[in-house]
């Protein structure tokens, strides 16, 4: 392309650079505004050699009118959050720099500054691009055509209140569904979507497992996946295992605390197939193939059986691995199993000398017994037989002959003497920890997989102490969304809930229920009802991908029944639920900052089953996606500075993140503002029609009358009171005392002073100090407060029935099946370090800094073999499609292993085929598993999910 | 050389150069030579320069004429290609200029000197108009403000046709060529190929020494 | 020209780049996106080995050679890599559903300035690569100075930061070709040369470069080459880990950097091969010199003794336990100033 003198290109912002010269009049002068600042070391006026007028211009590029305290709402996880300055020029953002005023929490360890990373730094031109959705659009074309008509906001509100109205009338209220993407803050923004559904009783799908997120694997192990340390917590490692996380990627903001505890003094282990960006830093790089982890994990804990390097006071307080486990059933021996009337949740242990006996459940604190870890024990059941039980370790040791490290080794790839180094090394450090990654939650055995990784830590004892642990999914939120969401229903209907809450509360205390469980009970009651849905659920039930499933049978050579009459049994037996009820269509669906046709495998199953059944498809956000181009109604959504915000963020770094808005842009609204005026538009076209009652999922009558007046709790937070529902969040939070809005917005960030009592952060059962690290489990390991499991313990054996038809009682390795039909290469992926889902995508400045389009990672050896060169454009196919795409050749990529990096959007795809449309995403059958204590679905976890690192594929050139 | 004065021509009828007006106008080949290596003003010029030919343009064809308030020079050679509008950094512009000394005795090859400016009328492919500069010695040409010098060029079948022009007095205290008809004074002539990298100091140039150039006096009664 | 009474200098710390680019776009949000300045990228990080920003750049000759100029190369900008355009506006919004895809308009592109991202060199598992940033070096003994006809670019006394003059460039280009580390630019549009300013703007108020300020890695230390109660001083000339990109190019840059540590590799077998480090001797010698085996030791050795529970003033220093330490004293905070309109 001619990028000559003289072409103009357009754009938001320019001056030209000659033409700036002319502002030579109003350059800037600064001044100190606090005398924080230290005075400049070395220039002033007079010792400025005067060159000319020229260097004016780069001063003058540089000042900007004002400052406002802001940051990107948007889901980056483990990266969240970063505190931007955002400089506003002639009331447009001009560009943001990081605030980086975060304090040092302890003088040994580094502070969290400059915290923020490329994406971030460049929001600025992002938000004027053209992919900004600018006012109302509507569709005139068939779906997905790209024809739109420019509309008003009164119209499109007043259209999807009327397909609401009319849905929720003559259909029912579970048939409208919110898809609530990684972009929702649980701030001000998803605040009116929560008062909203609640008062309509809507379905909203809870999309974590379904992104793949879910850590199954954690979650049966421990209970709950929500488990993390602070990122400078890593100072009190002497061992990191970075074992299938890439944080060189993925936590551009954290990183440094990684690099610099290696300076420190920690030995930094990178396990992964590929050499990745952060393997360079790595003191020991082992390569595996991808998904063996498994193997490679039961081979170190071979070694560390055989060579007893077990520390056997931690797992026997700590672990089900003294539990008792019958040899006839498979199962735990029960209460129910020694007596008719006896607990079925009860398990026990064998002491020396009390012999069997009740394993204590209130407390993790074993008060002098010695249990027995291996061994044979006889008892006598309820009904007069005899039955043979050893504890879970005994049991373990046995399964772990099958995984010697040179067994390991002929599966996973990895020499067997680097497993043994592997153990050696985990055993002599005094505190082990690990690197997040959400990775292995998207393979197809990812669960085994962790729950492998998990059982290594714990048999090292590498929990609790000071820079120690394996790790789940971090998450660390203000737990005020709750309450305002309820504050809505007047005092007496408050009073009501809030006594029968408390009485409940009461009696499951009584039995022995934790704080944490409790509230994980009360999101299992959510999915019974249908308060809560699973997202993974919904998708392959009424998006229609279970039909990618049906084949799984010819891929996964373990199973022996089709996934759908697992599926049928599961729902049958409640052991997992769907809404709205199978059979039932839904009809309209508003997607939040969400892109489910960029995000869900095998996405073109949901455009051939599910958008033939929506009447109305909406998208709120501030961009156009994939999804957009396929909605009836694309609503433009303020962008992030355009908004007064707070949102949570992960224990990584454990501080609240607020900003207020900058700058205003168009038609943009915020999604508080959205909801608002969708609640009134409601209340007034079912007054205008006439329509005062429906019915609720659950057969309640309910009113669209004085709607509005509840969505708006009188008027007190009516379209533009965006911040003050955020400050009212933050008053109500019970985990930020002493936490003054007015600051909090100006200051942009505030240490979080505890976990707080939501589902999405006590799991962290840990304190949090102004200063000191955060170090998850110490409520556990230190406090003796039993874990959220079956057994009240960190849990290596699971008896629910489907883990006994599948062979997966005991952590165990399964060879990956060949999802998408038998082809040589395996299709991987991991979260990119140039987008946060999808929202930088396809950014120019981003995609400058790549090849301008998606590209896939091949080992020059594999290319070669098919005359594949770098750039080449090449065709990728499976059983399922096939889509187009560059390839770029590393060395460091695994032969026999392909990448495509996280969340090219499909329309930047040949003909619109995005690489998911060769994911089949198959259901693993023991994902349906519930019924018991810990394996019900709740909030985030325990539902199934969604895979895509099984895949297999060819390409050839195009 | 000789500037006849064609009166009533007016400089925006001789801005063109295949105006009528020009075929009255006696030419002259002047030879061009490339500018000498060891005066190049840095190592890394004359390092990059070491084993290339300097001075592309071999000869160019001059002719002058004035109207009594403007002179122009209609400048003609021989170059295969036209390099105009540059579409990479590797390119640069084919380009002329006019050089007249400010003083009796001013350095061609160093570009004047202090207190011996020498005044520079130049032309170059990739832009309207041309540049009014003056210059003290190397690397100190200065381009005045103030759109003094017009120039306009025609590339055709590959020959440059070139033509620029300013008037004979203007109102600036800068050392520049105050020119009247009836006047004989120094000229010379640069002219940079763009195809083979000329920019600068790089160039042909028709030599160390000033050519004469005389402006034909306008009949008594008429005023410039 | 008089030697300048001060220097500024900056480290970059290899083994703390995760090549994020946010000192890239931190950079190019702040300096060139005007028109002309598209495709500038003042600041670049590369993936090394590799042809890196412009490709091939250290094949293109240029700075010095036994004290004399070395005939340099121009980059091109197709050499950096074109700024490239999208059609977002007919993908969006121009009907043509999925007959249109987002792709780089005009001449399908076959390089930028970070196109070789992540590939490296050597063989699997033995793979091997690190990241590379690079900005103006400020040169002590600035080839482009040297080269420039018109005396436009011009080292600043107080602090030898390296300037285009702007108003005296004319767009000769001798400084590209003359610049051995390739880190010139031309602008079409304003038709002059345009690099790396050591963001003088911010200097002058005591704030940091926003390719260090905004580094999340940490990687960047900055001050004054002399002053030896600040890092860049200790890093440099106290432990010696810090060495010059090229000083067989003879400009004496006054960027500096600690070299790449790697993991050891392994033999056919999977053994721990210690017999040959990872990114091969011979590469980084290339890049830094032979003294850079030396850095490497020290480096390991201060290292081997934290690993074994001690303490290393060295590693500390490299930590940066406090971030605003890393600045040298150019460590205000920016929002702290307020601007008036003269």
């Amino acid at each position: 392309m001619s990028a000559g003198a003289g072409v103009t290109r357009r754009g938001f912002l320019r001056t030209a650079a000659l033409g700036a010269v002319g502002l030579g009049a109003g350059v800037y002068f600064w001044r100190l505004r606090s005398a924080t600042g230290a005075a400049p070391p070395s220039v002033s006026a007079g010792t400025v050699p005067v060159y000319g007028d020229w260097r004016d211009v780069y001063r003058e590029r540089w000042a900007w009118d004002k400052v406002v305290r802001s940051s990107h709402w948007v889901n980056c996880w483990y990266q969240a959050h970063c505190a931007w300055n955002v400089y506003v020029k002639d009331g447009m953002v001009w560009r943001e720099e990081q605030a980086a005023d975060y304090p040092q929490v302890r003088p040994d360890v580094p502070d969290f500054n400059p915290r923020g990373c490329q994406k971030g730094a460049c929001f600025s031109e992002r938000m004027y691009d053209p992919a900004r959705v600018r006012h109302p659009l509507k569709r005139v074309g068939s779906r997905g055509s790209g024809k739109w008509k420019r509309i008003s906001w009164d119209q499109a509100l007043d259209e999807i209140a009327d397909s609401m109205i009319e849905t929720i009338v003559e259909e029912g209220t579970d048939r409208i569904i919110y898809d609530l993407g990684p972009g929702i803050s649980l701030g001000a923004q998803t605040a009116g979507q929560a008062r909203l559904r609640t008062l309509l009783d809507s379905t909203s799908l809870d999309m974590n497992t379904e992104i793949g997120d879910g850590h199954r694997g954690a979650a049966e192990t421990f209970g709950k996946i929500v488990f993390e340390r602070s990122a400078d917590d890593y100072f009190f490692s002497d061992l990191i295992l970075c074992w299938g996380a890439n944080p060189a990627y993925t936590q551009i903001p954290n990183a440094h605390f990684l690099t610099e505890a290696r300076y420190k003094g920690a030995e930094f282990v990178c396990i992964s197939p590929d050499y990745s960006a952060s393997a360079m830093h790595a003191d020991h790089f082992i390569a595996v193939k991808p998904g063996t982890d498994a193997a490679l994990g039961l081979g170190v804990a071979h070694v560390l059986v055989e060579e007893d390097l077990v520390d056997r006071d931690f797992v026997r307080e700590q672990t089900d691995l003294p539990m008792l486990v019958r040899e006839d059933t498979l199962r735990f021996l029960r209460g129910s199993d020694l007596s008719a009337a006896g607990d079925e949740d009860e398990l026990h242990v064998h002491d020396a000398a009390r012999g069997i006996l009740p394993a204590p459940r209130r407390s993790l604190a074993l008060g002098g017994l010695a249990l027995d870890l291996e061994g044979r024990f006889e008892v006598v059941l309820h009904d007069g037989k005899r039955a043979w039980v050893r504890p879970v370790f005994s049991l373990l040791r046995e399964h772990l002959a099958g995984y010697s490290p040179e067994k390991a080794s002929a599966v996973c790839g990895t020499p067997a003497r680097q497993i043994r180094d592997l153990a050696r090394r985990l055993a002599r450090a005094k505190s082990a920890s690990m690197v997040t990654t959400s990775n292995f939650a998207k393979y197809y055995h990812g669960n085994l997989i962790e729950r492998a990784q998990a059982l290594v830590f714990a048999l090292t004892g590498n929990f609790g102490k000071k820079g120690s642990g394996f790790v789940g999914f971090p998450f660390l939120m203000h737990d005020g969304l709750e309450d305002f969401v309820l504050s809505m229903f007047g005092t007496p209907t408050r009073m009501l809930i809030e006594t029968a809450g408390l009485l409940d509360e009461a009696r499951l205390k009584l039995a022995g229920f934790t704080d944490e469980m409790i509230v994980y009970e009360r999101s299992r009651r959510g999915f019974e009802s249908g308060q809560e849905v699973s997202g993974a659920l919904f998708w392959y039930v009424h998006g229609g991908l279970l039909e990618a499933s049906d084949a799984l049978q010819a891929w996964d050579p373990y199973l022996e029944r089709p996934v759908r009459e697992v599926l049928e049994e599961s729902l049958a037996k409640g052991w997992q639920h769907v809404w709205p009820k199978p059979g039932n269509d839904p009809r309209v669906m508003i997607s939040l900052v969400s892109n489910p046709l960029r995000r869900i495998r095998s996405y073109p199953l949901l455009l051939k089953n599910l958008w033939p059944k929506l009447r109305t498809i909406v998208t709120i956000d501030w961009r156009m996606t994939s999804s957009a181009l396929q909605s009836d109604y694309v609503l433009p959504a303020a962008a992030w500075y355009e908004r007064t915000e707070h949102k949570w963020v992960t224990p990584l770094m454990p501080f609240i993140h607020a900003g207020e808005k900058a700058t205003s842009f168009q038609e943009a609204k915020s999604d508080w503002e959205i909801f608002a005026r969708l609640a009134r538009a409601v209340d007034a076209r079912a007054a205008l029609k006439g329509i005062e009652d429906f019915t609720d999922r659950s057969g309640r009558a309910r009113s669209f009358k004085g709607l509005y007046a509840q969505f708006s709790s009188d008027g007190e937070f009516g379209p533009d009171d965006e911040e003050k529902v955020a400050r009212t969040l933050i008053e109500n939070a019970s985990n930020l005392e002493g936490v003054e809005w007015e600051d909090l917005k100006k200051r942009g960030w505030a240490r979080f002073t505890s976990v707080g009592k939501s589902l999405a952060s006590i799991g962290n059962a840990t304190k949090i100090a102004p200063d000191d690290t955060i170090t998850p489990f110490t409520d556990h390991v230190f406090d003796k407060e039993p874990y959220p499991t079956l057994s009240r313990r960190i849990q290596f054996y699971l008896d629910q029935a489907l883990y006994v038809e599948m062979g997966e009682t005991l952590p165990a390795h399964k060879d990956p099946p060949t999802a998408g039909g038998n082809y040589p290469l395996q299709l991987t992926g991991g979260h990119t370090r140039w987008s946060i889902h999808s929202a930088w995508r396809d950014d120019k400045l981003m995609l400058q800094q790549q090849r301008g389009e998606p590209v896939m990672w091949v080992n020059p050896d594999d290319a070669a073999s098919r005359g594949i060169h770098d750039g080449a454009r090449v065709r990728v196919f499976n059983d399922l499609d096939s889509f187009e795409i560059m390839t770029k050749l590393a060395p460091g990529t695994r032969p026999g292993q392909v990448i495509v990096y996280h969340a090219w959007d499909n329309f930047q795809f040949p003909g619109g085929k995005g690489f998911q449309n060769l994911i089949p995403s198959p259901l693993n059958p023991v994902e349906l598993a519930g019924g018991q204590f810990h394996l019900r679905p709740m909030g985030i976890c325990l539902q199934p999910s969604h895979t895509d690192r099984d895949t297999r594929v060819e390409m050839e050139l195009t | 050389m000789q500037a006849p004065y064609l009166p009533n021509s007016g400089v925006d009828t001789l801005l063109d150069p295949g105006a009528p007006a020009w075929g009255s106008v006696p030419r002259e080949q002047l030879k061009l030579e490339g500018t000498p290596l060891g005066l190049q003003p840095s190592s890394a010029i004359r390092s990059r320069w070491m084993e290339r030919k300097i001075g592309n343009i071999d000869r160019v064809e001059v002719a002058a004429a004035h109207d009594g308030r403007d002179l122009a020079f209609r400048l003609e050679w021989d170059d295969a290609t036209e390099n105009g509008q540059a579409s990479d950094s590797d390119q640069f512009p084919d380009a002329a200029a006019v050089l007249l000394p400010t003083v009796p005795g001013a350095s061609i090859v160093t570009m004047g000197g202090p207190g011996g400016a020498v005044n520079a009328w130049y032309w170059r492919a990739d832009a309207d108009g041309g540049r009014h500069v003056v210059a003290e010695g190397i690397g100190s040409s200065r381009t005045l403000d103030g759109e003094w010098v017009r120039g306009r060029g025609i590339w055709k079948a590959g020959r440059w046709q070139v033509v620029i022009a300013r008037a004979l007095r203007i109102d600036t205290p800068e050392p520049v060529a105050q020119l009247e008809p009836g006047q004989k004074t120094g000229l010379a002539i640069a002219v940079w190929d763009g195809a083979n990298g000329e920019r600068a100091g790089i160039k042909a140039y028709s030599g160390p020494t000033w050519r004469d150039l005389v402006l034909d006096a306008m009949p008594a009664g008429r005023r410039s | 020209m008089a030697p300048n009474k001060r220097q500024l200098a900056m480290v970059m710390d290899l083994n703390k780049c995760i090549g994020c680019q946010t000192c890239t776009i931190a950079c190019k949000r702040l300096w060139t996106r005007d028109e002309g300045m598209e495709y500038m990228w003042w600041n670049s990080v590369n993936t090394q080995p590799g042809r890196g920003t412009p490709r091939d750049w250290e094949q293109m000759g240029g700075g010095f050679r036994d004290g004399h100029a070395r005939p340099g190369r121009m980059p091109t900008r197709r050499d950096f890599g074109e700024a490239w355009e999208f059609n977002h506006e007919e993908v969006f919004f121009g009907g043509k559903g999925a007959k249109a895809h987002l792709k780089v308009q005009g001449e399908e592109p076959d390089w930028g300035p970070n196109w070789d991202e992540d590939q490296g060199a050597g063989e699997y598992p033995n793979a091997y690569y690190f990241y590379l940033p690079r900005i103006c070096n400020h040169c002590t003994h600035p080839a482009c100075l040297e080269a420039c006809p018109r005396k436009a670019i011009v080292k600043r006394q107080e602090d030898g930061i390296v300037l285009v003059d702007e108003d005296r460039c004319r767009g000769y280009r001798f400084c590209m070709e003359a610049c051995p580390y390739k880190k010139i630019y031309f602008n079409q549009a304003a038709k002059v040369a345009q690099k790396c300013i050591f963001c003088f703007p911010r200097i002058e108020q005591g704030v940091a470069n926003a390719c260090a300020r905004q580094c999340p890695g940490r990687v960047r230390f900055l001050g004054y080459r002399d002053d030896h109660e600040a890092p860049i001083w200790k890093l440099v000339d106290q432990w010696k880990v810090a060495l010059p990109l090229h000083p067989d190019y003879e400009t004496e840059p006054n960027v500096f950097y600690v070299p790449p540590l790697a993991p050891p590799r392994y033999d056919e077998k999977g053994e721990l091969d210690e017999s040959q480090p990872r990114i091969p001797n011979e590469y980084l010698i290339s890049l830094f010199g032979p003294v850079v085996l030396d850095a490497l030791e020290v480096l390991k050795a201060e290292m081997a003794k934290t690993r074994g529970g001690g303490k290393s003033e060295l590693m500390d220093l490299l930590i940066a336990y406090r971030w605003k330490e890393m600045f040298g004293g150019f460590d205000r905070d920016p929002a702290t100033i307020e601007w008036t309109k003269a």
